[in-house]
């Protein structure tokens, strides 16, 4: 029985380190976040890859142009996001072995879930968790989230496309999976959201905080963003 | 009297399709191997996990329902899709599963090449009038129809040949940002006179909105303006394309379609049309989308303004090599080449040059009769050539003696559109 557990969880192990590694096309270093959450509301990460190579200058008229199409973004940010794409995909791009693969987390260890949400998710669902538009549902007061534990850590994960209604209101952006972010990330993120904002008054007395063991397992289906939708369609 | 365009049965008789070609001198080892590399691309390999894994859908028919797995997505979110020159040059109209997508905004439901439906489609026409219109889809339905078979190009495509100077941003298409379609509708001069719209003689542009959507809602919202003189007499609210009902991601059930014009002159899902007095401030006319008029030195950084830039408007002559293609392997002797050539249909493409000697000697191609002035020409060529590392060059000259620059980054422009450079492809002969 032992042997055969062992046997499981290297066979897991294996297959999260090699999705791990395929994840993303984009080079890791200090920004990458950004560019997954900023660029991602509005284009696939192909695009980014496809300019790699051009000058700062030209990215920075890049990133001009896309806060010109509604990219909102601060000037802190803009920096990050500028010294990423100016070195990663930039004419002369660090090789792979310099780039040590934890560069962007977080300095001693801990995570500062409320940071980490405006960097992936507030570019979109804003920084009270009030969604946008008919791109982006709001966060706060969303019932959907207390419904189910695994709900939000398939969203997260695998993404969701397809129509949905929060409310009376309906929504048809597709959200991205933002699987780049580790399981304890996953789950700090969660976590945050699921109490922000007022919604620990919305919370079942029963509902347990998500762990990282709960976010690996989520990880571990192969979900499309279409089934995470179905998923959801079934949950209401 | 509307333009008449050929019919499609005149055509078929005027013009033998593809297949009738010399066979195309890819031989038969390349091809197995580049069925292998494709093989190996879409099964067992990295890519594919990514795909099933999260990150985006990389199978363009998950992304757009019909589409072709072989297409080239450079854009998972809105759809963008390039057709590799191995599926274009097959056949004479690019059919739906093949042609090129590229979308700047999204409307629900039109990632599919299923129809929209055409009741309770509306399009406005509004601005410099003597008063406003609504007509339904339905109407023009009823009214007299035109049809053109036309190159369809986006302004982006070749883009990536300007990296041989200075990398442009944006997608980097290849040479397969472009098809040859039919389209099927109404003239507009004849909308303008069965729905009773009199223009202001003030009136000289005209600015087309479609129904999509940014997908920021303080973004500027996609629209584009053209010259009213210049396509009054043969933009068509197109119905159709190749035949059937247009498919949703390629505009319909109404698209503006204007013979000769960059695509992304075309606005899909046209929902609103707009006489005015000046070509519109929207970001998607100017700074998006306009080449400079006099030649900069590449990498220039100069702000685009109404008086140093142009739009993306006709289409620039170009001809493409599609047979040989880069790094194909032929065997030493008569080699076959063929392409096809284009322009803006103002006149007609008066000869393709071809060069094996990298512009030392040329010789002219035979050029087969278009199935209209906006169509490409097909063109094909025997040249004899012998062991060695070789390029191939091509050059289309049409007859107001407009032609294609030996080196097309002297269009150098900071988003790299209109390359129109002389073709070239390296090849091996054995």
């Amino acid at each position: 029985m032992r042997k055969i557990f062992a046997y499981v969880f290297i066979t897991a192990t294996v297959v999260l380190i090699v999705l791990a590694l395929t994840q993303s096309p984009l080079p890791k270093g200090p920004g990458v976040e950004l560019v997954m959450t900023k660029c991602q509301t509005c284009h696939g990460l192909e695009y980014v890859t496809d300019s790699a190579g051009i000058s700062r200058e030209m990215w920075a008229e890049t990133i001009s142009e896309m806060e010109e199409y509604g990219m909102e973004i601060e000037p802190e940010e803009r920096e990050t996001l500028l010294n990423y794409l100016a070195t990663y995909l930039g004419p002369h791009p660090p090789s792979e072995a310099d780039s040590s693969p934890r560069s962007s987390e977080s300095r001693d260890g801990t995570i500062d879930a409320a940071e980490l949400y405006r960097q992936s998710c507030a570019a979109c669902h804003r920084a009270q968790g009030e969604g946008m538009g008919r791109l982006a549902p709001p966060l706060a007061g969303n019932e959907i989230l207390f419904k189910d534990r695994r709900y939000a850590l398939l969203v997260v994960l695998h993404g969701l496309e397809g129509e949905i209604k929060v409310g009376d209101r309906s929504f048809d952006g597709q959200m991205p999976p933002t699987a780049h972010l580790r399981d304890e990330q996953v789950a700090a993120i969660i976590n945050y959201i699921l109490t922000a904002w007022g919604n620990d008054k919305h919370r079942p007395a029963d509902f347990v905080s998500l762990s990282p063991e709960d976010a690996a397992k989520a990880r571990s289906e192969s979900l499309t963003p279409r089934q995470v939708w179905e998923y959801r369609r079934k949950l209401q | 009297m509307p333009t008449k365009y050929p019919r499609s049965s005149d055509r078929d008789r005027r013009t033998p399709s593809i297949s009738a070609l010399p066979a195309a001198s890819l031989d038969r080892r390349t091809f197995v191997q580049l069925a292998g590399t494709a093989a190996i691309g879409w099964g067992v390999s990295p890519a594919n996990l990514y795909a099933a894994q999260a990150q985006e859908p990389i199978d363009p028919s998950r992304l757009i329902a019909g589409k072709d797995r072989r297409l080239i997505v450079h854009n998972s979110k809105t759809g963008v899709l390039e057709t590799p020159i191995e599926l274009l040059r097959q056949h004479r109209v690019t059919p739906k599963e093949i042609l090129f997508v590229r979308n700047n905004q999204f409307l629900p439901g039109s990632l599919t090449l299923d129809p929209l439906p055409l009741d309770g489609w509306t399009i406005e026409i509004i601005g410099l009038v003597k008063a406003p219109r609504i007509i339904s889809a339905t109407e023009l339905t009823r009214m007299e129809q035109t049809e053109v078979e036309m190159v369809l190009q986006c302004s982006g495509n070749g883009r990536s040949y300007y990296a041989q100077t200075v990398k442009t941003r944006g997608t980097q298409w290849k040479k397969g940002g472009m098809g040859n379609v039919r389209w099927r509708g109404v003239l507009l001069k004849t909308v303008f006179e069965r729905a009773g719209v009199t223009t202001h003689p003030g009136a000289r542009f005209l600015t087309a909105e479609g129904k999509d959507a940014p997908l920021v809602p303080t973004a500027p919202d996609f629209e584009h303006s053209v010259p009213l003189h210049d396509v009054i007499d043969k933009a068509i609210l197109a119905l159709e394309m190749n035949g059937e009902p247009i498919p949703a991601v390629h505009g319909g059930p109404v698209r503006l379609i204007i013979p000769g014009y960059y695509g992304t002159m075309n606005i899909k899902w046209l929902h609103r049309l707009r006489l005015e007095a000046h070509e519109t401030f929207n970001h998607n006319q100017i700074p998006r989308y306009r080449t400079y008029i006099r030649p900069v030195k590449p990498g220039t950084r100069l702000k685009r303004t109404f008086d140093n830039s142009a739009p993306n408007w006709r289409q620039r002559v170009k001809s493409i090599i599609w047979s040989p293609l880069e790094d194909d392997s032929v065997a030493a002797g008569p080699v076959a080449i063929s392409g096809v050539a284009w322009n803006d249909g103002m006149v007609g493409i008066e000869a393709v040059y071809v060069s094996t000697d990298r512009g030392e000697t040329w010789q002219r191609a035979h050029l087969q009769v278009p199935a209209s002035r906006y169509a490409w020409y097909l063109w094909t060529i025997t040249v004899p050539m012998g062991p060695g590392q070789h390029e191939i060059w091509a050059r289309a000259v049409d007859a107001l003696g407009r032609s294609q620059p030996l080196d097309g980054s002297i269009h150098w422009n900071p988003s790299g559109y209109e390359w129109y450079g002389v073709d070239k492809v390296r090849i091996t002969v054995r």
